[in-house]
C-alpha cells in the first residue's frame, strides 16, 4: 500500500525562495521555528521536484533509472538532491505506515484524514491553497516525509547548529539552482542537454558534501531509489562507454587498413 | 570412245544455272566456316590473358564492396556521422592509383562513385535547430512552441497548450502567478529570474 504525505502551502513560491536563501548563507538555526519547518518542507519538496530533473507537475517521490532514459550522469544528479533529506534525517529507522497531512509550520497530522475541524484549516481539503502530493515509494520521499514531519518537534534532533549540516543545505541550494537552470535551459532547447562543466562541479560538491557527513557516520552513501547512481559510478559507466567507443572507433579503422593494404599489394 | 561419251551429260541450262549457283553458295559458307573457326581459336587462344585481366578489377570491387558493407563499418559512429567519409576515400585511393597508371584504378573509382551516391542518398537527415528564446517585448507570435502557454477558464481551471497539445488542468489560485501566463514575455521574464520558481510552482500543482 502507498502512503501519501500531503502539504498545504499558501504561499509556495515565496517559501521555496525564502527556504532557498535560508539555506544558501546557513540561517536555519536562526529562523523561528514556524518560519523554520516552512521553509524546510518547501525545501524538502522542491528538492523531490528537482530530482526529477523535469518541472512537470505530478506527484513526487516516486524516483527510479525510467526517469533518467539510462542517462547515469542525469541518474547521479536527481539522487544527489533526493539524497539531501537522508542525508538530514537524524540516525535511526524511518517507518512510515501511515498517511502524513501538512500544513504550512504546523504540526503534520498522521493517518487517515478525518473531516478535518481544526481551527485555521479549511474542512473542505480540495479548497486548499496549494497541495504538494509525496508518494512514499522511494526512501528519499520517505526520508523527507519524515524530516518534515519531524521539524516542528521540540527535539527533532536535526542538527541544524552544525556547520556541516550548514555546508550541506549551502551545497545543496547551489544544485537544485543549477538543476533549475538546467531544466530552463534543456526547456528552451526542446531537448535534453549535457551538463556543462560547472554544473557538474557543483553537483559533485553536493555528493561529495553528503560523503563526507556520512564518513563521520561510518555509513555507506545512502541510496536515495532503487537504481540510483552516485557520481563515482556514473564516471565509471562513462569510463567504459569511452572505452567502448573506443573499441568502435578501433573496429572500423581496422578493416579499412586492412582494405587499403589488399589495394596496396594487388596494385603492386 | 564409249567412255568418252560417258563423261559429257547433256543438261539443261537453267538446271545448269542451279547447279553453278549452288557450288557459289557452297564455297561461301566454307569461307564463313573457316572465318569462324579462325575467331573461335584466336579467342580461345586469348581466353587466360582476358580472364586474368578480368578477374582483377573484378576482385577489387568485390573486396571493396565487402569492406563497405561489413558491420563493423556500416555501424560504426564516424561513419555514420560522417556518410561522404568512405566514399570519398576510395575516390582518394582511386585517384591515387590512377597517378600511379595501376590498373584497378578504375574499378576502385567506380566503387567509390557508387558509395558516394548511395551512401549522399541515404544521408541522415539534419536535426531540426533548437528553437530561440522568446524575445522580450514581442507578441505572442514569438512565443516558443517548447514554453507552455496558459489560458485561464477561470480562478481554478485552465488550459495549457504545449508542444501542441492542449491539456486541462486544475490550478490552486497561488500557484497561477508561477506559472507561464497567455504571452510569452510575461511568462518568460520570472522563469528568467528565478528558474527554481518554476520547480517550487511544479512541485506545489498536484
Amino acid at each position: 500500500m502507498t502512503y501519501y504525505w500531503r502539504h498545504f502551502t499558501t504561499s509556495p513560491t515565496e517559501t521555496a525562495a525564502k527556504a532557498l536563501e535560508s539555506a544558501r548563507n546557513g540561517s536555519f538555526a536562526q529562523l523561528p521555528s514556524s518560519d523554520r519547518a516552512k521553509q524546510l518542507r518547501a525545501l524538502l519538496l522542491l528538492s523531490l521536484q528537482g530530482a526529477t530533473l523535469s518541472d512537470a507537475p505530478g506527484p513526487l517521490g516516486d524516483l527510479g533509472p525510467s526517469l533518467y532514459g539510462g542517462n547515469d550522469e542525469r541518474n547521479a544528479a536527481g539522487a544527489a538532491l533526493a539524497r539531501t533529506a537522508i542525508v538530514l534525517a537524524p540516525p535511526g529507522n524511518i517507518v512510515l505506515d501511515q498517511d502524513v497531512l501538512s500544513w504550512d509550520d504546523a504540526p503534520a497530522i498522521t493517518g487517515s484524514i478525518p473531516p478535518i475541524d481544526i481551527p485555521g484549516l479549511p474542512t473542505d481539503v480540495s479548497a486548499l491553497p496549494a497541495l504538494a502530493v509525496v508518494a512514499i515509494v522511494s526512501v528519499a520521499a520517505a526520508a523527507a516525509c519524515y524530516v518534515g514531519t519531524i521539524v516542528t518537534q521540540s527535539d527533532h534532533a536535526i542538527a541544524f547548529e552544525a556547520q556541516k549540516t550548514q555546508k550541506l543545505l549551502n551545497a545543496h541550494t547551489a544544485g537544485v539552482k543549477v538543476i533549475a537552470l538546467h531544466v530552463e535551459r534543456e526547456k528552451i532547447a526542446g531537448k535534453i542537454l549535457p551538463f556543462d562543466p560547472e554544473e557538474k562541479a557543483i553537483l559533485h560538491g553536493l555528493e561529495a558534501t553528503q560523503r563526507e557527513i556520512v564518513a563521520e557516520k561510518h555509513t555507506p552513501l545512502p541510496t536515495p531509489f532503487d537504481g540510483a547512481r552516485d557520481f563515482g559510478k556514473a564516471l565509471a559507466g562513462a569510463t567504459s562507454e569511452i572505452g567502448k567507443s573506443t573499441a568502435d572507433a578501433l573496429s572500423s579503422v581496422v578493416p579499412i587498413g586492412l582494405g587499403l593494404g589488399m589495394v596496396w599489394l594487388m596494385s603492386k | 570412245m564409249a567412255e568418252a561419251v560417258s563423261e559429257f551429260v547433256p543438261v539443261r541450262r537453267d538446271v545448269l544455272a542451279n547447279l553453278q549457283a549452288s557450288a557459289a553458295a557452297g564455297a561461301t559458307l566454307r569461307e564463313y566456316g573457316t572465318r569462324a573457326r579462325e575467331a573461335a581459336v584466336t579467342e580461345a587462344k586469348a581466353l587466360p590473358a582476358t580472364a586474368r585481366s578480368l578477374v582483377q578489377p573484378i576482385g577489387v570491387g568485390a573486396v571493396l564492396a565487402y569492406i563497405a558493407t561489413l558491420d563493423d563499418v556500416k555501424n560504426s559512429e564516424t561513419v555514420k556521422k560522417r556518410w561522404w567519409l568512405l566514399p570519398v576515400a576510395l575516390l582518394a585511393i582511386g585517384y591515387i592509383l590512377r597517378r600511379k597508371n595501376s590498373p584497378h584504378a578504375s574499378a576502385v573509382l567506380t566503387a567509390g562513385a557508387v558509395l558516394f551516391v548511395q551512401a549522399y542518398r541515404n544521408r541522415p537527415k539534419e536535426e531540426p535547430q533548437a528553437q530561440a528564446p522568446a524575445k522580450p517585448g514581442g507578441d505572442t507570435a514569438g512565443v516558443p512552441q517548447a514554453l507552455p502557454v496558459m489560458h485561464p477558464i477561470d480562478d481554478r481551471t485552465a488550459w495549457i497548450q504545449s508542444g501542441g497539445q492542449w491539456v486541462r488542468v486544475q490550478l490552486a489560485a497561488p500557484v497561477r502567478p508561477a506559472l507561464p501566463q497567455q504571452t510569452a514575455p510575461a511568462a518568460a521574464a520570472p522563469m528568467a529570474q528565478d528558474p527554481a520558481a518554476a520547480l517550487a510552482a511544479a512541485a506545489f500543482a498536484a
